[in-house]
């Protein structure tokens, strides 16, 4: 269909939104590229479109009612946004999409609108907005549709669209200039990228070309159900999440109380999210007894999608109930002063974490970072008077601020922790059952602003930091985003980098934490050589269960 | 009415201060590789680097509360020669030589009805314990009466400061002298616990740092903190075989600006340092009243 279109319907927002995602998917890997280190760490690409595709999967049962659609899609992108890029764009697209409810079709000026209306979300959610990233691009890309508009140079939904594709290009090419760290590696802001990506699908689509993706299957991580015996105990409940139908021979749903079914759900579970979408009612429920919630809920009509999760068995947490480890759900159920919930990056230091005093870990792979509805679970499983949640990732904290303010809660406390090693620092000054919480909270903020923690990992392609050249096969010890040393002798780097840095910052503690497929023995070495050269510094190893060669180092 | 202070094994005074101002001493005893020796001040039978030496090496090391033959053997001759006696005894909490010895007062007053005998339970050890024979001493010197002298240590014991940290909290664990969050008994790389004295006279780790220079620095600013009249004290660092960690200590005390009249420094005997381990450092000074308890 080449024809210009000047509305969308309900059924047209699917197809756009499903051909924006599968040209993103098809592209992921080059977004995912776009980073900025030598070392690979990309997973922007992923995080967009896990989080666009789990909200999209939720419209699948749904009616082609535009506005049904929308509010579906801005409730459920924001639940499952995974990952820093992850939020922002979902906070985009709630705004956006928030913009057409109430239609049935959204001519140009609504198009215009919720463009507008998607800037301010994705602005609104960040702390402090970086210029150079996803956010300008949209903004650029969004005002110029908006004069466009008012110059009434747009006359269809396609011009609009190439309006802003064409901007976003040219305001993607300008990243560089606005983020050093961009300009310095030669690449473009990711984030960007995948937004254009995206537009560009949903230009295919309303240009009536087919998008081919390859056929995505899903990493899910299998659990070992072995572990289960009849000894095994489920703490955590079950997670039920369906859609209702309301039905004419159930009851009246023109009368149908949401408030009072809502509330008398409450009763039941915990953690209750329900939205009336027409006469259809979406609810999702934590409660140990889900035939009860089931049992309730079917009294109103028949389910359209149905699906219950027993928490406690978890996918992208941990699985409680192994026998092996009784004293373990014991001290999870049992209720404490501090709770505390950590990410695990790479599943590399779940053990040390739980014996340090964590209750509740997240996994959160490349592949996979946590959403904002795990943290939520994560929360609801915690029986303490306040919780700490350490995101361990950069990319993690507006996932952990946005389940915060979606569970309302006010006894969760950030830690912002950016990576496992200063995970490891707090927690091993934690006291969970400290009587005072601030000043606990305070001293482990210090101990955390007082780590400092460096990378060393083997360069997988050449680059340049100033006047160092690194070759394919350098180890390489980075701070943030600077280069200490390099060289293609491990133990050399190691301690060369330790000692300027204790000598810089004045550090007295050391800590090495060594993955499974790093030179252990050579780590050891370096140990010795640096105690024998040095008393006052105390240096300790941490072996962790991560793959993988990269090394962090702690000083404080 | 003349009277004589004694203290005992945990006080750590060494023998020219004892002599200095006359201070006498109550033993306890040791058992090493069932090996008894007594438990003297003054390290006759063994160096100090030899007793942490074993305990490093990981030898156990047993001690025991003073005998009551010791305490007969040692305060018969005084009330004999017409003495009263006052006792500054390690902490209740620590040693069961106080609650002993208070039994055998009552016993000996009954020998010798005309004497008075004082146990004070110092609620403390090592050179907090020192400091308070060391008080009780100087104000006999000018002259203080039995009575003054009771009841001045008995007000004040609970101003004396201790801050100490240990390399390693397993030796107070395996003696059970040491109360702690539960959070604090791993064995955690690097982490240094700060114990005090609390009012029950455990040792109480209340708290826990990073680095075993930071937990030095710690030590001098709880003194710093807790401290009174500072600029007319001596303060008391004693050592388990840490000679340089204790000179760290002494220049931080000037670093951290701390002006005071002189640092007494000794060794950790051989019956605190059965509990506490090679590389305790304490530091005593007198200051705020201590009214903190561990649990």
């Amino acid at each position: 269909m080449n024809d210009q279109i000047k509305k969308i319907d309900g059924k047209l927002y699917r197809s756009l939104l499903c051909a924006g995602i599968d040209f993103l998917t098809v592209n992921k890997e080059k977004v995912n590229d776009l980073n900025v280190f030598p070392v690979p760490d990309g997973d922007t690409g992923t995080n967009m479109v896990v989080t666009l595709r789990s909200a999209y999967n939720s419209l699948a049962s749904l009616d082609d009612s535009l506005d049904l659609l929308c509010r579906t899609f801005a409730y459920n992108v924001v639940l499952g946004a995974r990952g820093n890029s992850g939020v922002i764009v979902s906070q985009f697209m709630k705004g956006a999409s928030e913009a057409l409810i109430g239609k049935d079709e959204a001519g140009i000026a609504d198009i215009v609108e919720a463009l507008i209306r998607g800037v301010a979300s994705a602005y609104a959610s960040v702390a402090k907005p970086v210029e150079g990233t996803i956010l300008t691009v949209v903004r650029e890309a969004s005002d110029e549709v908006s004069k466009a508009f008012r110059c009434k140079k747009i006359t269809s939904i396609n011009e609009l669209i190439d309006t802003f594709i064409e901007k976003a290009k040219i305001s993607l090419e300008g990243t560089p200039e606005l983020l050093p760290i961009l300009k310095k590696a030669n690449v473009v802001d990711s984030g960007g990228a995948g937004i254009v990506y995206f537009f560009e699908g949903v230009q295919k689509c309303l240009a009536g070309e087919e998008i081919s993706v390859r056929n995505e299957s899903e990493s899910i991580s299998s659990i070992d159900f072995s572990r289960f015996s009849t000894r095994s105990e489920f703490p955590f409940g079950y997670c039920t999440e369906c859609l209702l139908q309301l039905t004419d021979d159930k009851g009246d749903p023109r009368s149908f109380d949401f408030d009072k079914f809502t509330k008398d759900l409450t009763a039941i579970g915990s953690s209750v999210a329900a939205s009336l979408e027409g006469d259809k009612v979406k609810i999702h429920v934590h409660t140990q007894k889900p035939e009860e919630a089931l049992a309730f809920i079917h009294s109103y009509g028949e389910f359209l999608t149905l699906k219950i999760e027993n928490m406690s068995v978890q996918h992208d947490g941990i699985a409680v109930g192994s026998s092996a480890s009784p004293s373990f759900c014991a001290s999870n159920c049992a209720h404490k002063r501090i709770g505390a919930v950590a990410v695990s990056p790479d599943g590399s230091m779940d053990e040390i974490f739980r014996e340090l005093g964590v209750d509740y870990i997240l996994s959160g792979t490349k592949e996979c970072a946590p959403c904002a509805e795990d943290f939520i679970r994560a929360y609801d499983a915690i029986d303490a008077d306040r919780i700490i949640v350490f995101p361990n990732e950069k990319s993690n904290l507006l996932t952990v601020e946005q389940s915060i303010s979606l569970s309302q809660r006010d006894d969760i406390f950030i830690l912002d922790t950016k990576t496992p090693a200063e995970c490891y620092a707090a927690l091993t000054m934690f006291d969970c059952e400290s009587k005072d919480f601030d000043s606990m909270f305070a001293f482990l903020r210090e101990t955390i602003a007082n780590v400092t923690v460096l990378t060393v990992a083997k360069a997988v392609k050449e680059a340049t930091f100033g006047d160092e050249k690194i070759k394919a096969g350098d180890y390489i010890s980075m701070k943030k985003e600077a280069l200490i040393f390099c060289g293609d002798d491990l133990s050399e780097v190691l301690f060369e980098t330790v000692i300027k840095i204790t000598q810089e910052e004045e550090k007295e503690v050391v800590t090495f934490f060594s993955p499974k497929g790093a030179d252990r023995h050579a780590i050891k070495e370096v140990q010795k050589r640096i105690r024998e050269n040095n008393i006052y510094i105390d240096v300790g190893i941490i072996d962790t269960e991560g793959d993988g060669e990269t090394l962090f180092i702690s000083f404080e | 009415m003349s009277y004589r202070i004694f203290t005992d094994s945990c006080a750590d005074l060494d023998k020219a201060k004892r002599e200095e101002l006359n201070i006498d001493y109550v033993a306890m005893s040791i058992s090493v590789n069932d090996k008894i020796y007594r438990a003297s001040l003054d390290w006759e039978e063994y160096s100090p680097a030899e007793f942490y030496g074993w305990m490093r090496e990981g030898t156990r090391v047993f001690t025991t509360q003073v005998s009551a033959e010791e305490f007969e053997e040692k305060f018969s001759p005084c009330l004999d020669a017409g003495d009263d006696i006052i006792y500054i005894g390690c902490s209740s909490a620590l040693s069961g030589s106080v609650v002993l010895a208070k039994k055998i007062a009552e016993d000996l007053c009954k020998k010798y009805p005309e004497r008075k005998i004082a146990v004070i339970d110092a609620l403390t050890s090592s050179l907090g314990e020192g400091y308070m024979a060391i008080k009780a001493a100087e104000m006999k010197k000018s002259g203080a009466s039995f009575d003054e002298v009771v009841s001045y240590i008995e007000e004040n014991k609970l101003c004396v400061n201790q801050a100490g940290t240990v390399e390693s909290l397993e030796y107070l664990k395996r003696a059970g002298r040491v109360k702690a969050p539960k959070a604090f008994f791993g064995n955690l790389f690097a982490v240094k616990p700060i114990i005090i004295s609390d009012a029950k006279g455990n040792n109480f780790a209340y708290r826990q740092v990073k680095g075993r220079r930071t937990s030095l620095r710690e030590l001098v600013s709880e003194i710093k903190e807790n401290g009174i009249g500072l600029e007319d004290q001596i303060i008391y660092i004693s050592h388990a075989d840490a000679e340089e960690d204790a000179e760290f200590v002494k220049n931080e005390i000037v670093t951290q600006g701390i002006v005071c009249r002189g640092v007494y420094t000794n060794y950790i005997g051989p019956i605190v340092g059965a509990s506490v381990g090679p590389g305790t450092i304490i530091v005593f000074c007198v200051g705020k009243k201590v009214e903190i308890t561990g649990e």
